[in-house]
C-alpha cells in the first residue's frame, strides 16, 4: 500500500523557541495522504494541525520555529532536505494551498486575473496575453459567473466566498496539481455559501485526480469530505482511521469527546446537555512527556501522566494512541 | 403562556455615506420584524451574516436606537422610558456576548468586572458584593482564588464564564445571548452550551440565543426565527421547523448545514449563489434571485408573515397558498 501515497510524513518535531520557553507544536507525526484521497487533519486550536500543513510547505517561520527532525515525503524526495530554490519550484507546483482568510492571502491591489495569471507566467512561461486567458478559463472553471469581466476585479470587489474560489482556481492552475493542502477553508464562510464551496472542492477533486490534505476542526465538513481521518490533540496525532471508522467505533476518549461534544451529534436529537470534556486544552508549554490528554480525560491512570503510549493497531490503518484503548470502553 | 417580551414592526436602518457625493444609502439592517417572546422560553435566531440578528438583538436592547416599531417589556414600551426608569429595566435585560476577549476591560481584576453591575446599581455593601463574587464564580465553574487575576490570565472558555457571570449578577429575567459560544473551541462550546442550560433550569432565564451555527440553535432553543436580509422569513417551534421546514431559505439552509454521519453525505445543492447586499436587497421577497421557486409575484411584492398552522409562521409567496408544499 505505501506505493500510494503521495506524501508520507515520518517522525516529524517542529518546535517553536520562545521567551518563555519551547514550545513542541507537533511532536513524533506519522501522517500520509494517498493519491487521490481526502485526508482531514482535526483537532482543537492548537493541536498542531496549521503548523503541520506550514511544515509541508516549509513555510514555518524560522526562529523561533524550527522543524526539528523528521521526513517530510513527497512522490520520493524528502522536501526537508531541498534547496530553497527546490523548494520554491514544488510550491504552486506540485503542492497549493488554501487558507481560511482569503482576504490576507490576496494582494489588495492587483486585479485577481494578474494574480492567477502570475501562476501561468512563473511555472509555464506564458506570455502576459495568454496567461490572462488561461485565468479566465480558471475562473470559468470555478463556476464564477461572467469571468472574462471578474478578471479585471480586485479582491476587495468579490464576496468572501468568491475570493476563496478564486484561491482554489490559483490552487489549480499549477501545471501538475498533486496535493491541495487546505487550511479550514470554509470556516469564515456563510454555511450555504460553505456548501458550495465543498462541492466544487469536491467535483474538481475528482476532475483531476488531485489529493487533498483538509485541515479543519468541524466533524461536520469532515464527515462530509474525508476518505481518511487524523485526530490530534496538543501536538500529537491520537487515532487515525478510515471516515466511517472514526465516525462510528472511534477508540480514543478524546475522539469521542470530541463528537459528544458537537451539538449536531445525532445521539442529543436536537436537545438536552451534551456530554462535554471537562478542562480546557493545556498550554504547550506545561506539557510533559505523558498522554497530552491525562489531565482532561476521566479515564486517566498513573502511567497517562508518565508515558505516552505507544500506537495500538486495530486493522485496517485504524490506529490509537492511548494506554487503554480496546480495554475500556469510553463514553 | 406569558408573554415577557414583544417586538413589533420594529425597524433600524443604519445611514452610511457614499462615496463621491452620491447620494446616501440606507441600510436596512432590521426591516419590520414581529414576534413575542414567551416567559422562560429560548428562542433561537439563526441566518447568515448581514441578516440583522446582532442588530435585532442590539436593537430589543436599546443599544441601538430603533427607527421604528415598538419593543415592549411585560407591556412597557422601553424606548419611550427616560434614562433613569430605564436603569431599571437594564437590570432586568442582559447581555451576554461573542467575543470574550474585547467584552472585559483588560485593566481590571475579575472581582472588579463582576461587582460593577452591583456597584452601578447599587446593589448592596462592599461585603456583599465580594461574597456574591465568590457566588457568581462558583455558580459558572470558577476557582474563587482567581478572583483578583485580570482577564488575560484566562482561557476563552473562563472570559466567556466571567461574562456569563456578570449577566447573572444582576438577576436578570431575560438574556440575549449573541453568538456566546462561536469564538470557542469544539470542546470548550460544549460546556458553556451546558452551563447556559444548566443556569437556565435553575434560575428560569428567558434567553434569545443568536447564532449562525444551525446545531447550536436546534439544540438550546424551544422555538426558532429565520431570519434573511432584515426580515423574519419563518418562525416555528423547533420540533415544527426540524420536521416541517416551509420556507425555500429555511430547507436550503438546514441542507447546507453538514451532518455529523459521513453515510449520509448531502446531495441537494438548492441554493446557489451569495447573500445580496443588505443596502440594496432584491425587489420583492429578498430571497427570490436565489430561490429555486420563484414566481414573478415574488419579485414584485414582498410576502408578508402569515400563520400557516398554529405557532408556525412563513413569508413565503408559494407557503401562503395553502394547496402547495415546497419539496
Amino acid at each position: 500500500m505505501e506505493n500510494n501515497r503521495l506524501l508520507d510524513i515520518k517522525g516529524l518535531n517542529v518546535s517553536f523557541y520562545t521567551q518563555k520557553g519551547v514550545v513542541r507544536a507537533v511532536r513524533e507525526l506519522d501522517l500520509w495522504v494517498n493519491k487521490g484521497e481526502t485526508l482531514a487533519l482535526v483537532g482543537e486550536s492548537g493541536c498542531g494541525k496549521s503548523v503541520t500543513a506550514a511544515s509541508i510547505l516549509r513555510l514555518i517561520p524560522e526562529p523561533p520555529g524550527k522543524i526539528d527532525s523528521g521526513e517530510i515525503i513527497l512522490e520520493g524526495r524528502d522536501l526537508l532536505k531541498l534547496t530553497d530554490k527546490e523548494m520554491q519550484g514544488i510550491r504552486g507546483d506540485r503542492i497549493s494551498m488554501i487558507f481560511q482568510e482569503p482576504m490576507s492571502s490576496l494582494n489588495p491591489v492587483f486585479r485577481i486575473g494578474d494574480q492567477i495569471a502570475e501562476v501561468f507566467i512563473t511555472h509555464y512561461g506564458y506570455k502576459k496575453k495568454e496567461a490572462l486567458r488561461k485565468a479566465v478559463e480558471m475562473l470559468d472553471l470555478v463556476k464564477i459567473p461572467a469571468p472574462e469581466k471578474r478578471v479585471k476585479s480586485y479582491p476587495h470587489q468579490l464576496s468572501g466566498g468568491m475570493r476563496q474560489r478564486v484561491m482554489i482556481a490559483m490552487a489549480l492552475s499549477s501545471p501538475n496539481p498533486g496535493l491541495m493542502i487546505a487550511d479550514e477553508p470554509t470556516t469564515a464562510l456563510d454555511v450555504t455559501i460553505q456548501a458550495q464551496i465543498l462541492d466544487l472542492m469536491k467535483e474538481l477533486q475528482q476532475k483531476i485526480r488531485m489529493s487533498l490534505l483538509l485541515i479543519t476542526h468541524d466533524m461536520g465538513v469532515v464527515a462530509e469530505m474525508a476518505s481518511r481521518v487524523a485526530v490530534m490533540y496538543a501536538g500529537r496525532k491520537v487515532e487515525a482511521g478510515d471516515v466511517y471508522t472514526i465516525f462510528e467505533k472511534p477508540l480514543h476518549p478524546y475522539t469521542v469527546g470530541l463528537l459528544n461534544s458537537m451539538p449536531s451529534n445525532e445521539k442529543y436529537k436536537h436537545s438536552g446537555r451534551l456530554e462535554a470534556i471537562d478542562g480546557n486544552v493545556p498550554s504547550l508549554l506545561e506539557i510533559g512527556d505523558g498522554c497530552p490528554f491525562n489531565s482532561r480525560c476521566k479515564y486517566a491512570q498513573e502511567i497517562c501522566k508518565k508515558e505516552f503510549p505507544s500506537v495500538k493497531d486495530f486493522g485496517n490503518e485504524h490506529t490509537v494512541w492511548c494506554h487503554f484503548a480496546g480495554e475500556i470502553e469510553f463514553k | 403562556m406569558e408573554k415577557i417580551l414583544e417586538v413589533k414592526n420594529l425597524k433600524k436602518h443604519f445611514e452610511i455615506k457614499k462615496e463621491k457625493g452620491g447620494p446616501p444609502l440606507t441600510l436596512k439592517a432590521v426591516d419590520g420584524v414581529t414576534f413575542d417572546v414567551y416567559k422562560g422560553e429560548t428562542l433561537g435566531i439563526v441566518g447568515e451574516s448581514g441578516c440583522g440578528k446582532s442588530t435585532l438583538g442590539k436593537t430589543i436592547l436599546n443599544l441601538h436606537r430603533k427607527n421604528a416599531g415598538e419593543v415592549l417589556y411585560n407591556g412597557v414600551d422601553i424606548s419611550s422610558l427616560s434614562d433613569r426608569e430605564l436603569k431599571e429595566y437594564r437590570k432586568k435585560m442582559q447581555m451576554i456576548f461573542q467575543d470574550p476577549f474585547s467584552s472585559l476591560n483588560p485593566r481590571k481584576k475579575i472581582s472588579y468586572i463582576l461587582t460593577q453591575p452591583m456597584r452601578i446599581h447599587r446593589m448592596g455593601s462592599a461585603e456583599k458584593l465580594e461574597s456574591e463574587v465568590d457566588r457568581l464564580m462558583t455558580e459558572v465553574g470558577l476557582d474563587v482564588n482567581y478572583k483578583n487575576r485580570y482577564p488575560h490570565q484566562f482561557s476563552g472558555g473562563q472570559r466567556q464564564r466571567i461574562g456569563i457571570a456578570r449577566a447573572f449578577s444582576l438577576h436578570p429575567e431575560f438574556i440575549i445571548c449573541d453568538e456566546a459560544v462561536s469564538a470557542l473551541d469544539v470542546s470548550v462550546q460544549a460546556q458553556i452550551l451546558n452551563l447556559l442550560i444548566d443556569l437556565q433550569a435553575k434560575y428560569k432565564f428567558t434567553y434569545i440565543f443568536i447564532a449562525h451555527d444551525l446545531a447550536v440553535v436546534e439544540l438550546i432553543s424551544d422555538r426558532i426565527i429565520v431570519m434573511y436580509l432584515g426580515r423574519i422569513v419563518e418562525i416555528a417551534q423547533k420540533k415544527e421547523l426540524i420536521t416541517n421546514r416551509l420556507h425555500p431559505y429555511t430547507i436550503a439552509l438546514f441542507d447546507a448545514f453538514p451532518e455529523m454521519n459521513p453515510r449520509n453525505r448531502r446531495e441537494k445543492k438548492i441554493v446557489i449563489g451569495d447573500v445580496p447586499s443588505p443596502v440594496n436587497p432584491p425587489s420583492g421577497c429578498h430571497f427570490h434571485p436565489r430561490c429555486p421557486f420563484v414566481m414573478d409575484i415574488c419579485r414584485a411584492e414582498y410576502p408578508e408573515l402569515k400563520e400557516t398552522s398554529p405557532g408556525h409562521s412563513v413569508a413565503c409567496w408559494l407557503c401562503n397558498k395553502p394547496s402547495t408544499k415546497v419539496e
